[in-house]
């Protein structure tokens, strides 16, 4: 069967009739000659024109076929054949190594990405010169081909575990993507891996049997480098019930002990680091400077398949950040999924101040409850420290005096003096967090509204009038803003409608926001329910509807089946206002993990001590720090300002729990995948080597067409040069100098005479 | 300028007086050899006469040289004088010249002139036969002076023109000679060949000695010519197109062989045959005249 790698390029051919052209018309226009020896001419007349007429024929046929042989062999014709075949054309071939954590399981004192690498080195010397090489590892970036064996060598060598590592199937479809673009005929991938069941996820197995369906022809050998017999004890990924938690309250971390292969006991341990030093992680994933404490362990005996459940709790931690990693005890094939890192902050209670008309329990009793457990107060952990005050001792309360609270609640309140509302505005401004829930009080008495210019400073926005809902037809809550901080808890149950369970009768209708107010809630109605309005440093967050009102039942927050609904939005609220944030300190390798940091009109540079020890400076970007690159598991510190009383958080990375599961795929789930094309599963050299060579056939003829033209060339020039050699010999120009036909015959003539 | 520049015909072609021509032509020639062409033919003593340089010195009379202390040469006269017939081709193929400089006629023309002077003062008689299809004109052999004037004046009003049967001309030359003569033929012989070789046997039958001077046009031996050409007989009109570049080859090989005929059938024959073309100096035709007189002498 012959082919061509670029067919349009055999349109070339049509140039072949470019000398026949310039043969039958560009014919030279004659001289006309006086000649008295003509008859000379006469006599070899027929002879010599179909002599000529044979050369040009001969010539023609020459220039024809250099034309033609020439596009042949730029649209780089093929032949498929067996018996052109038998000496090796270049392929085009990808070699995929899976480069997941997981490949790093030790046997024979040799990790399986080593004897990837091994294997893939010897297949480098298989494959014929001249092929297209890449070598792609689980990194998740295009690839490309190498240029030349020695770099894809170079490649071979330097390939390290990837923590953020995508499925081999994407590798797989990256590689066939490649090996789409080359012009080689034959394509073949090799894909060295372990065959773990994680690698060939459920959901992109489609996408790849299109590709291979559309790159029909392409050779797929399955190295299969997996170690004979694996066994290994692994911790599954951490869950941290809460990152932050308050002063007197305990840590507690659950995990889980997984055995696969051999049975038997093992001892894991908690760590937490000692001292502000950012704890040293190696390539490996284990923490190289053990400068630690051990705060719990456990003692677990399992069977092979086997798991089982630990939670370790940790007390009396002080305020702080918190970093430490759970460790098995012991070492194993695979040491990667050995450790577990983990940060935490404590925190000391923010102070509430909270503000009620008299007489205050009737107002605060609820909300007090929700924001400060009578059982956590006891203990001393209760994440918040209300103080009930009431309205008229607001007035008296110095701007200093209302800067040791992080929040200010009023609940229900009266309109106040133009004083008090601007000492609650200036509170605000220097970044204190003010809360007022609107209520039965706030139609005013005496002249004072809300609607007066000082108080409108804090609201968001002019209080029209008091709306009624039938009593049989109460209106719910709902949220606008889902990427509001005070909404992010809510976000995963988006698609869940218990706010119906928060039914409300009355509420203060704002009709539209001022200018820079957000609406985070409303009603079900349309009306606006909670505004959140920046005041220079600060906030103030206005909701329309008041909390725990037992007298006027504007709505049933506190006695109805949604209670811990309204616990977790006071919670959330005042969190937002006390300026806590609800950071994620634990992530997986690869996620972003942003870091609150302090307001400050200034840029501020943060420094960034990664688990390797470097440290990165990061700018704060609207009172944030983003950390995008997660490669390295283990633990991160972000600081500024020095030990005493500096900035420090920090947060940590962990491997997806998945990505270190060694379960092997079945291989009837394998030919499912590979439905549409034939794959071989090879696990030593000499398997590869059988189907290798059954395999590959097919020549190109590039060189073979150059050779021809080359010698067309040659001869069509020698036999030009023969036939019109008297050209040369003799121009028909007349001005050849008459000497020259003089010498010739004068020399003999001469020498005859005398 | 030497005197030999005179045998070359681009030089001669510059002088426009023919009686000079051949004058020049002759002188030319004789510087170049080492015995005077005007003695040693016969073997009959007539008289003494003062030696001068180019006399060949073995003619110096030693007796004579004892007595009067003085050079003297023997002089001998001729015993027979040979009749000299110049037959001048007048066909319009004999005024073809490419180069435009001397045409084969006007080459002719030169060595009748100069082979003219030449005899003349040998005391040879000497007469001229212009033909084309058929003699035009005959001017029979004298030996006296003036009958250099009359040939030169004659040939220098001739012009080629017409077609030509050289092969009848000669016939009827050969039937109009009575006496044994040497007949010079300047003609380019574009001919019958056959029939010009009987011709010239019937010449050679009559007793007559003859040379022919073929005489071709540089181009007709060379062919330089190159690319498609319309090539166009000047007697008959008739016209060809080749490639000459393709055609040299051949040509030359026909030319070739055309001459190789005429001077193999000339050999056979006790013709004289010499190929000339008019690039070619002009001793080589009088040294031919020179070598067959002497035969003759």
């Amino acid at each position: 069967m012959i082919s061509a790698t670029t067919p349009f390029l055999l349109l070339g051919t049509i140039f072949v009739a470019v000398p026949i052209i310039l043969h039958l018309i560009m014919r030279r226009q004659p001289k006309r000659l006086e000649f008295p020896a003509l008859r000379f001419l006469r006599k070899r007349e027929v002879s010599n024109r179909r002599k000529l007429k044979l050369r040009h024929l001969l010539l023609l046929l020459l220039r024809c076929g250099v034309i033609a042989l020439l596009a042949f062999a730029l649209a780089r014709l093929r032949v498929q054949s067996t018996v052109l075949g038998s000496a090796e054309g270049p392929v085009a071939a990808a070699i995929v190594i899976d480069t997941t954590p997981r490949m790093l399981y030790r046997q024979n004192n040799e990790t399986r990405l080593e004897a990837a690498q091994e294997m893939a080195t010897w297949l480098l010397t298989q494959l014929p010169a001249e092929s297209d090489l890449a070598v792609i590892d689980s990194r998740p970036v295009p690839a490309t081909f190498a240029l030349d064996a020695g770099s894809a060598q170079n490649r071979i060598d330097q390939l390290r575990p990837t923590n953020v590592a995508r499925p081999l199937v994407g590798s797989l479809r990256e590689a066939l993507r490649l090996l789409g673009e080359s012009d080689k005929q034959r394509k073949e991938v090799y894909v060295l891996t372990d065959l773990a069941q994680w690698s060939w996820p459920q959901g992109s197995r489609d996408q790849l049997e299109q590709q291979l369906s559309d790159l029909a022809g392409v050779s797929i050998y399955l190295i299969d480098v997996s170690a004979d017999t694996p066994s290994n004890f692994a911790l599954a990924e951490l869950t941290i019930p809460k990152q932050v938690i308050y002063q007197g309250d305990s840590l507690v971390i659950e995990t889980e002990l997984h055995c696969e292969g051999t049975a038997g006991e093992r001892k894991v341990e908690l760590h937490l680091s000692a001292g502000a030093a950012a704890l040293r992680v190696g390539l490996d994933g284990r923490p190289q400077n053990v400068n630690t404490r051990l705060r719990g362990s456990e003692t677990v005996t399992l069977t092979a398949g086997e798991s089982q459940p630990l939670r370790f709790t940790v007390s009396n931690l002080e305020v702080g950040l918190h970093q430490g990693f759970v460790k098995i005890a012991r070492d194993d094939a695979l040491g990667v999924d050995n450790f577990r890192y983990f940060s935490v902050e404590v925190k000391q209670a923010p102070k509430v101040l909270v503000v009620a008309p008299s007489p205050t329990e009737e107002y605060t009793e609820f909300f007090v409850e929700a924001l400060a457990p009578t059982s956590l107060q006891e203990r001393g952990a209760a994440p918040f420290r209300p103080q009930v005050i009431l309205l008229d001792e607001l007035a008296k309360q110095t701007l200093d005096e209302l800067g040791a609270y992080e929040a200010i609640c009023l609940l229900d309140p009266p309109p106040l003096d133009e004083e008090t509302w601007k000492q609650l505005a200036d509170y605000a401004a220097a970044g204190g967090g003010v809360a007022i829930y609107l209520g039965h009080n706030a139609a005013g008495k005496d002249g004072k509204t809300f609607n007066s210019p000082a108080a409108q400073q804090l609201l968001g926005g002019r209080l029209a009038r008091v709306w009624k809902r039938p009593d049989d037809e109460p209106t719910y809550l709902m949220i606008d803003d889902y990427s509001h901080p005070v909404m992010t808890k809510f976000e995963p149950h988006r698609s869940r409608t218990f706010w119906s369970a928060l039914p409300v009768r009355k509420y203060w209708h704002i009709k539209q926001p001022a200018a820079g107010v957000e609406v985070v809630m409303s009603f079900a109605d349309g009306h606006i329910a909670m505004l959140d309005r920046p005041l220079g440093a600060g906030r103030v967050l206005t909701m329309t509807t008041p909390v725990a009102d037992l007298k006027q039942k504007w709505n049933d927050f506190a006695n109805s089946n949604g209670a811990w609904l309204f616990v977790e939005l006071m919670e959330s609220m005042v969190v937002y206002l006390a300026g806590g944030g609800s950071d994620s300190l634990n992530h997986t390798a690869g996620a972003t993990a942003v870091l609150h940091v302090p307001a400050s009109d200034e840029q501020q540079i943060y420094s960034l001590t990664t688990p390797q020890g470097d440290q990165i400076n990061q700018i704060a970007s609207k009172n944030a720090v983003t950390v995008s690159s997660t490669y390295a598991i283990g633990n991160y510190r972000l600081r500024r300002g020095g030990d005493e009383g500096g900035f420090d958080r920090g947060f940590s990375v962990n491997l997806a729990g998945e990505m270190t599961d060694l379960t092997r795929i079945d291989p009837e789930q394998l030919d499912e995948i590979f439905d549409s094309q034939p794959y071989q599963i090879a696990r030593s050299r000499e398997e590869i080597v059988r189907e290798r060579t059954a395999g590959r056939v097919g020549r190109e003829l590039f060189t073979t067409f150059i050779v021809i033209v080359a010698v067309l060339l040659a001869l069509e020039h020698l036999l030009a040069s023969f036939f019109y050699r008297g050209r040369e010999a003799a121009p028909a120009d007349s001005e050849t100098p008459a000497s020259e036909f003089k010498h010739k015959q004068e020399e003999p003539a001469l020498a005859q005479g005398v | 300028m030497s005197v030999e520049q005179y045998l070359k015909p681009e030089v001669i072609r510059q002088i426009s007086r023919l009686d000079l021509r051949a004058q020049f032509i002759v002188k030319g020639f004789m510087q170049g050899l080492h015995a005077s062409p005007f003695h040693g033919f016969s073997v009959e003593f007539s008289e003494h006469r003062k030696y001068t340089p180019g006399d060949d010195p073995a003619d110096i009379d030693w007796l004579v040289y004892a007595k009067t202390d003085k050079y003297y040469v023997k002089k001998f006269e001729a015993e027979t004088n040979i009749t000299g017939l110049l037959v001048m081709d007048l066909s319009r193929s004999m005024g073809y010249t490419y180069r435009q400089e001397m045409t084969k006629f006007d080459y002719g023309i030169c060595l009748a002139a100069a082979l003219c002077y030449l005899m003349i003062h040998q005391q040879d008689p000497v007469g001229l036969i212009t033909f084309d299809e058929k003699i035009r004109h005959f001017i029979p052999p004298k030996s006296k002076r003036r009958q250099l004037g009359t040939i030169l004046s004659h040939l220098a009003g001739l012009k080629p023109a017409g077609k030509t049967n050289v092969a009848a001309a000669l016939v009827q030359v050969a039937a109009m000679l009575r006496h044994r003569s040497l007949v010079m033929v300047f003609s380019d012989l574009l001919g019958e060949p056959d029939e010009i070789i009987q011709s010239l046997h019937r010449l050679r039958h009559g007793g007559h000695d003859v040379i022919l001077f073929h005489i071709l046009d540089e181009a007709e031996v060379h062919f330089p010519f190159d690319g498609m050409i319309e090539f166009e007989e000047p007697e008959t009109e008739d016209r060809l197109l080749v490639d000459a570049s393709d055609f040299r080859q051949d040509y030359l090989e026909e030319v070739e062989s055309f001459r190789d005929h005429l001077r193999r059938e000339c050999y056979q024959s006790g013709v004289d045959y010499v190929e000339l073309d008019t690039s070619m100096p002009f001793d080589r035709a009088l040294m031919e005249y020179l070598i067959s007189r002497k035969a003759r002498g």
